[in-house]
């Protein structure tokens, strides 16, 4: 129990953090403002690159909707509830791979808040993977 | 009676060693079902894994098709020679081009995805410094605008106009404005790529590319853009239809009051005209 408890705590941290980064770029895309830019100066360039909306959508919006839908199954013991936050925290850190990748390489500029957003992902994914795995099914 | 004894101690261990195997067939049942439930779970992580690589791989496939908003493929930049032809030995000091004390200045309000801009930038800008700046007589200050990207849902004019203005911190704006407007796309169209971005930047001689690509997000270019963008806001509006459109011109004596030319809409020779019938009279 106490394990599983640990376990629930740090998804839960995890993806509370996660979301505050997603809603943050998420609110600074849509009113137009200035980010702020705490290390490295290339928030900017990166959150308005191609790169960063998909289907005009910005992937901050998903990656969002993607945490809250992994914080709500904090809160279940339901098998399926817990295999799709493994499935959304793998697809995460796929994808924040990806990302990763194109800001280093592609853009060549360097942005604070997703490389936060990548240490989430990377993190989340094995807590998520080991909770499916070990959770206790909920008593009928 | 021994017999009957034996017979019945017989039927009873009969009966227990009948009961016992059910007891042990009863035991491990949970342990079946736990492994049961370890082995339903492994399967369906792996087809969890199976399901997240598949959707990554479209995202990333939506992602390298660049936000799969049907981008324009940069294929290699144009005008390269001409252009640093066009600016060679004409001072600049960061947006301005020309003499510092020409008697007469222009300032330019235009957006990377203006097309009237571009036709300007390509027709009549190479006529005006040929005939004007050149000779020490007019100086030419850029004042990029980045508010089609509202209208288009788009971030390429700022993009563009955070490297040209990038660029000016090393007194290079104007080949960087020219090359852009050489390889202007239609509006809209996600034309503004980082590789065009970047060939832009290596493109022009004297420019340490590398720190103006990292300079793009410096506080020094996110203040020029909203200066300009409020100068531009100050400007009176176009008596004509009430609205500010691009390009824009303030035209007067250096110093002085500057009197606002309006797009005519009618092409490069057009906005060039318009523009020599102020400056020409300036400097009589």
């Amino acid at each position: 129990v106490t394990r599983q408890l640990a376990l629930r705590i740090a998804i839960g941290v995890l993806t509370l953090a996660g979301i505050g980064i997603a809603s943050y770029l998420t609110v600074i895309h849509f009113s137009s403002g200035s980010l702020y830019c705490p290390v490295g100066g290339g928030c900017e360039t990166v959150q308005k690159s191609p790169e960063s909306k998909l289907l005009g959508v910005p992937v901050a919006a998903l990656g969002l909707a993607s945490y809250l839908i992994v914080f709500a199954t904090v809160f279940l013991r339901d098998q399926r509830a817990l295999l799709l936050a493994a499935t959304l925290a793998l697809v995460g850190i796929a994808f924040s791979g990806w990302l990763l990748y194109v800001m280093l390489v592609r853009i060549d500029a360097v942005c604070a808040w997703c490389v936060g957003n990548d240490i989430v992902a990377l993190l989340l994914a094995p807590l998520a993977l080991t909770r499916y795995l070990s959770e206790e099914p909920a008593p009928a | 009676m021994s017999g009957r004894s034996a017979k019945r101690r017989r039927r009873e261990a009969a009966l227990a060693a009948a009961q016992r195997p059910k007891r042990s067939r009863r035991l491990p049942s949970s342990s079946v079902r736990a492994s049961d439930r370890n082995a339903r779970r492994r399967r369906q992580l792996l087809l969890s894994v199976g399901a997240a690589v598949v959707i990554a791989g479209v995202l990333i496939g939506i992602s390298l098709a660049r936000g799969g908003s049907g981008s324009a493929k940069f294929t290699g930049l144009k005008g390269k020679a001409a252009v640093i032809a066009r600016f060679k030995g004409i001072p600049q000091q960061g947006l301005a081009l020309g003499n510092p004390k020409a008697p007469v200045t222009v300032e330019e309000f235009a957006d990377f995805q203006c097309p009237y801009c571009g036709e300007w930038a390509r027709g009549a800008l190479p006529v005006l410094v040929r005939k004007y700046v050149l000779p020490g007589k007019l100086r030419i200050v850029f004042r990029g605008q980045d508010f089609l990207d509202q209208n288009f849902g788009t971030s390429d004019s700022e993009r563009l106009l955070r490297l040209a203005l990038a660029a000016a911190r090393q007194n290079r704006l104007w080949q960087v404005v020219d090359l852009i407007y050489t390889n202007q796309g239609s509006e809209g169209s996600h034309w503004g790529s980082e590789a065009l971005i970047r060939a832009v930047a290596n493109a022009v001689p004297g420019l340490d590319a590398a720190r103006a690509l990292s300079e793009r997000d410096s506080t020094w270019v996110s203040d020029q853009i909203s200066a300009a963008a409020t100068r531009f806001q100050s400007t009176p509006p176009n008596p004509t239809d009430g609205n500010r459109g691009t390009p824009t011109f303030l035209v007067g004596r250096t110093g002085a009051h500057m009197d606002t030319i309006y797009p005519t809409g009618g092409g490069a020779a057009s906005e060039l005209a318009a523009l020599a019938a102020v400056i020409d009279p300036l400097l009589k």
